[in-house]
């Protein structure tokens, strides 16, 4: 039994919270009009070419930048867990399970050169509502909106289905970026009023997906059923393509024939860029993804022209 | 480019439509900057004659007599003719406004206290120069001209003969004797309070009344101040002032038609021996151009543009110009497109991309220290688009070739600035987009909304002829076009320097001079109180002393041919520096460094009224030890509310000291008996400000150059994104000011496309509605600015914004280039 809320009644507000790791205004190719994107932290995915890591942990985690640090050592010695070890200063190490558990990230406000920086904070609906809202002249002109990306924003459910009572209440466009990964039943009362989707298909290969991503796309694609029975026109397929992982043609075919099946009308393909990379590095983890830096273009027009050839409208950024 | 930088290429790259562009392009590119004294040379030989004359009359003689004897220059490929100098890209030395720092150079003296904060570009055309110099028969003068031996004692003749002459020294010689607060403007030099002496340069920032003296041409002109002499009956010195005034305006109307000629006659003598048929026949058509304008007004479009350059150089050329400007170009020039049916899209665009190369060869020389505060920049300001008097679309099939012309031909000359409107149409704002995106950093966005509201509370005109005549005389300084009078400002107040005297009881701490004593702040509000008082102090100071250099002004370099082409002083009788001009309320007071004393204030109230972390003491002090061993100090300061993130913590602080400047700058009145005008602005001068203030309560530590911009948020600290960086803006009344700049910069993807376009277009829409009132994009890559850093050749025409205007960046210094690469790289 599915519990629907009624999602006009300001009485049944409440004013959940949860973390983010970036509201980022002016975004320009994420839905109509000018947007401003917020960045839910947590994923179920944890995709090996990810650009934003830092989305991937529930929790706030610690940036550590080695150029700016100076090596003071002012967060060693104010570290309350013994985590930082200074003790070679070539290399310095943090023990990021230790800072896991860290809820003061005491090491960040002491440090001079903004060197570490916590990633991640949380936020009340209310404060993300007021925050938004400063956009609204430039949502009105522009025709543009929020989009909630992230991390995976249909992990946090409760919060979404609280703004959208908010946002839905003066008329602005809410859409959502999602990797496909999530619960039905806890997005069933409110996903008939987003306004449009992005939804990925990475790879379709079961196995292939299961061991880049880290989950079986069987539950990716029964959701993109579900939504597709409810508006095929608000959804568009997101396909990363990555070079020598999911680039291959079979893979592309069987994405276009997914679509073309369910009746889906757009499909966008996402060039590969490593500007995640230095993040990597801040978060203290390695960029595993090897790849050469080669032209995408020939591939990109051939996908395009097939996904054109099924019928699709086809958009690459 | 080196192979492993993989850059996102811009999206809008063109050529020179034609040929005939790119050959004068690369032989602009090729040529090194030249010293010309010729024209200084005839004034300085007139003026010898002609001592004794009324003031009025022999500024008019001597420029008449200079201008009839240059050296008519016609290059090959020239479809358009005049030219400043003898050379390609050459600068007029004045030593009728400054002989001083003139014998200086030669005598290899430091020119000003300032120098020695001065950081010049040496890329580009002054690298070729200083090669040039060591294989031919050349000196280099002042760090980056060439100098022919002969020119060079022709040169140091003038500048001895103007010694005790020039604006500069009879300016001093009287407010040196008369001036009550005569040391605080020497100190304040020293000690960089203000900008160094402005003599050299100062006239600029008007534009001249091109419509009327197109549609009627100069012998009309003449005719008319001819009758009104006639008419009048002297009866009194201000009746005989009028007469001699109209007497000196024919003179030089007459001598503009005679220089017109002897560019008629060079281009016949060099058709009689030219081989090439085509060419032969360009050159008796440019013949017949020249015999024709300015004289009568222009039969066709080519004619007025010729017309238009002979017009608005001879205005040049009279004058040690900065911040000069074409004005509103695609409104009076439209009749004359509109008109010819004979001419091509193709031809018109082609002499629109020949005058921007005609416009880019003007060079100007003035003191070491401003010249490395105006980088070399000549701010002539091109503004289109706007309304008409009816407040309709003002743009129209020119304005979008002046934008293709600026897209194809790729020079730092002139700017050009959108008068922002919603009425205009879609098709020009996209292609002003398409221009933004080539890079080169223009066009800036002005709203018109707010100077009109700006100019109704200043000179009270009607709307519908502001509307009309609304127009851009330098980098970000509106004005009325053909109506205003120039000369607008001394030079700069830098606020950071009154932060530092008013923390210090009015001492500076780098030079140790004692300013206004004032008591040594122990709260956030006594800090606020001092450093008004300064502020006053320092702003009722600079009035003064400007208001008796103008004096000066009048009695040396008074200019006869622009009075006679600003409207009414021809009616009046009255020469510009007599109050001829309509407008008589632009002259300006400018500050830059604003954003600095408020992050510094909030952080103040922050750590020491709030939180009541440190005392004021101890912040001053650390202040002075340039945070050293205080790093606790300097992240909590760096963490204080900053402006540009709307955060109003900060932000109403930053309000109040506006609101105030504006308050105090009005209480003075200009020489022409108006109240003077709020302005901010900042081109370069945040670097020398920079470097001579010492740390600062914001977490800024001592040296770094102050804020850029005037409502841009200082580098590195608008966390929140170009929004919020916006809406902090918007909270400031723009309408209080003339001017205001506000600078962005975006990586080629984020405007990619008709989408992107669009989006940039609602942005600057959305900062418009909001009652901003000055928008400027740069759209480059960090590593591609990093990578012509270190291989300037490949970049020779790379044109990168600085803070108002544009200049190639190779030739910009190391320092500017840094802070170019290091402002915040708005987020993808």
């Amino acid at each position: 039994m599915i519990l629907t809320q009624d999602l006009t009644n300001p009485l049944s507000f409440k004013n959940e919270e949860t973390t983010i790791f970036n509201i980022q205004d002016y975004c320009v190719d994420d839905g109509t009009g000018i947007r401003t994107v917020v960045f839910f932290k947590g994923c179920y995915l944890q995709c090996i070419w990810c650009s934003n890591p830092e989305s991937q942990l529930f929790e706030p985690e610690i940036f550590y930048s080695e150029i700016k640090c100076k090596r003071c050592r002012k967060c060693e010695k104010a570290c309350t867990y013994s985590s930082i070890d200074f003790s070679n200063l070539e290399c310095p190490i943090i023990n990021r399970k230790k800072c896991s558990i860290c809820e003061s990230k005491i090491c960040t406000q002491v440090c001079p050169e903004n060197a570490l920086r916590t990633v991640g904070y949380s936020i009340s609906v209310l404060d993300l509502f007021e925050r938004v809202k400063k956009n609204s002249l430039l949502f009105r002109n522009s025709g543009g909106g929020i989009t909630l990306s992230g991390g995976e924003p249909l992990a946090h459910t409760d919060f979404i289905r609280e703004f959208l009572k908010k946002t839905m209440a003066i008329g602005f466009s809410v859409g959502i970026e999602t990797c496909g990964f999530f619960d039905w039943r806890k997005v069933a009362d409110f996903i008939q009023k987003i306004d449009f989707f992005f939804f990925d298909l990475k790879i379709m290969d079961a196995k292939l997906h299961k061991e880049l991503t880290g989950v079986n796309n069987e539950k990716i694609h029964m959701n993109l059923k579900k939504l597709s029975q409810i508006d095929v026109n608000k959804i568009t397929i997101s396909v990363p393509i990555i070079p020598r992982i999911n680039d291959d043609l079979e893979n592309i075919k069987k994405t276009i024939n997914f679509c073309t099946e369910l009746g889906i009308k757009k499909i966008r393909f996402l060039k590969y860029h490593e500007w995640g990379k230095g993040k990597y590095e801040e978060l203290g983890r390695q960029y595993s993804l090897k790849i050469h830096s080669e032209s995408q273009e020939n591939g990109l027009r051939t996908f395009e022209t097939l996904a054109r050839e099924a019928g699709l409208q086809v958009n690459i950024i | 480019m080196t192979e492993s930088l993989t850059f996102e290429p811009r999206e809008i790259i063109k050529q020179p439509s034609t040929e005939r562009i790119r050959h004068l392009r690369d032989q602009y590119l090729s040529e090194p900057l030249m010293i010309d004294p010729e024209y200084i040379y005839g004034y300085m030989e007139a003026h010898r004659k002609t001592d004794g004359m009324n003031v009025l009359e022999r500024r008019a003689e001597c420029h008449a007599y200079a201008l009839e004897n240059l050296t008519p220059v016609i290059r090959d490929n020239e479809l358009i003719v005049g030219s400043k100098t003898r050379f390609v890209r050459g600068a007029i030395p004045y030593c009728n406004y400054a002989s001083d720092f003139i014998l200086k150079i030669f005598e290899e003296k430091q020119q000003e206290a300032q120098d020695s904060v001065t950081d010049l570009g040496d890329g580009g055309g002054i690298a070729k120069g200083r090669e040039l110099a060591q294989s031919e028969d050349l000196d280099i003068f002042s760090h980056k001209f060439l100098i022919s031996k002969k020119d060079k004692d022709n040169l140091k003749e003038c500048a001895e003969y103007f010694k005790g002459k020039s604006m500069q020294d009879v300016g001093d010689a009287l407010w040196k004797t008369t001036f009550s607060a005569a040391d605080y403007i020497e100190k304040g030099w020293e000690a960089v309070l203000y900008t160094a002496p402005h003599d050299p340069a100062p006239e600029g920032r008007y534009v001249l009344d091109f419509e009327t003296a197109l549609n009627e041409g100069f012998q009309k002109i003449i005719e008319k101040m001819k009758k009104n002499i006639l008419k009048t009956q002297i009866t009194d010195y201000k009746s005989a002032e009028k007469v001699y005034f109209w007497k000196a305006g024919i003179r030089v109307l007459e001598a503009t038609i005679t220089w017109a000629n002897n560019y008629a006659n060079e281009a016949e003598r060099l058709a009689q021996t030219e081989m090439d048929p085509k060419r032969k026949q360009e050159l008796l058509t440019i013949a017949g151009h020249c015999k024709w304008v300015p004289e009568n007004p222009p039969r066709n479009f080519i004619e007025a543009m010729q017309a238009f350059w002979f017009i608005y150089l001879a205005g040049h050329i009279e004058g040690a110009h900065l911040g000069y400007s074409p004005g509103r170009f695609d409104r009076y020039m439209y009749p004359f497109y509109k008109e010819d049916t004979q001419i091509s899209e193709d031809e018109v665009l082609e002499l629109l991309e020949a005058l921007r190369i005609k416009m880019t060869e003007i060079e100007y020389v003035a003191s070491f220290s401003w010249e490395g505060l105006g980088s070399g920049n000549l701010f002539q300001n091109m503004i289109i688009g706007g309304t008409d008097e009816n407040g309709r679309r003002g743009d129209n099939e020119l304005s979008m070739l002046i934008l293709q012309s600026a897209i194809n031909c790729q020079t730092t000359q002139p700017t050009l600035s959108i008068w922002y409107d919603d009425s205009l149409s879609e098709e020009f704002l996209l292609k002003a987009v398409e221009c933004v995106k080539t890079g080169c950093g223009f066009p800036a966005w002005f709203n018109l909304k707010i100077y009109i509201q700006h100019e109704l509370q200043t000179s009270g005109l009607p709307v519908p002829v502001i509307r009309k005549y609304a127009a851009m005389g330098g980098c970000t300084e509106p004005t009325m076009e053909g109506m205003s009078y120039g000369i607008v400002q001394a030079g700069f107040i830098n606020h950071g320097k009154l932060l530092e005297l008013a923390m210090y009881g009015g001492k500076d701490p780098r030079t140790d001079l004692q300013f206004t004593e004032t008591k040594i702040p122990r709260s956030y509000e006594e800090l606020i109180k001092v450093y008004k008082i300064h502020l006053e102090t320092a702003i009722q100071n600079w009035q003064s002393y400007w208001n008796i250099v103008m004096a000066a002004h009048r009695q040396t370099c008074n200019l006869i041919y622009s009075s006679v082409l600003i409207r009414d002083c021809v009616e009046r009788g009255l020469s510009l520096d007599d109050g001829g001009a309509i407008c008589n309320e632009v002259p300006t007071t400018l500050s830059s460094g604003m954003v600095n004393v408020a992050n510094s204030l909030a952080a103040v109230k922050r750590l020491v009224e709030d939180q009541k972390l440190f005392t004021m003491a101890e912040v001053m002090e650390a202040c002075k030890n340039n945070f050293e061993n205080n790093d606790d100090m300097r992240r909590k300061a760096l963490d204080a509310p900053k402006w540009g993130n709307d955060d109003d913590d900060v932000d109403e602080i930053f309000v109040d000291l506006f609101d105030t400047y504006c308050e105090f700058v009005k209480n003075g009145i200009n020489y022409l008996g108006k109240p003077y005008d709020p302005s901010m602005l900042a081109i370069s001068t945040h670097t020398p400000f920079g470097k001579v203030t010492g740390a600062t309560p914001d977490g800024r530590l001592a040296e770094i150059p102050l804020c850029d911009g005037v409502t841009s948020p200082f580098p590195g600290t608008d966390v929140n994104g170009p929004v919020a960086a916006i809406l902090s803006a918007a909270k400031v009344d723009h309408t209080k000011i003339r001017g205001g700049l506000h600078n962005m910069k975006f990586h080629p993807v984020t405007l990619k496309g008709i989408l992107g376009s669009k989006k940039l277009i609602s942005l600057i829409k959305t900062y418009f509605d909001y009652l901003g009132f000055q928008l400027q994009f740069n759209v480059v890559h960090t590593e591609m600015l990093r990578d012509a850093q270190n291989n300037p050749d490949k970049y020779r025409d790379l044109i990168v914004r600085v803070a108002g205007f544009s200049a190639f960046f190779v030739e910009l210094s190391k320092s500017i280039q840094d802070q170019i690469i290091e402002r915040t790289e708005l987020e993808l």
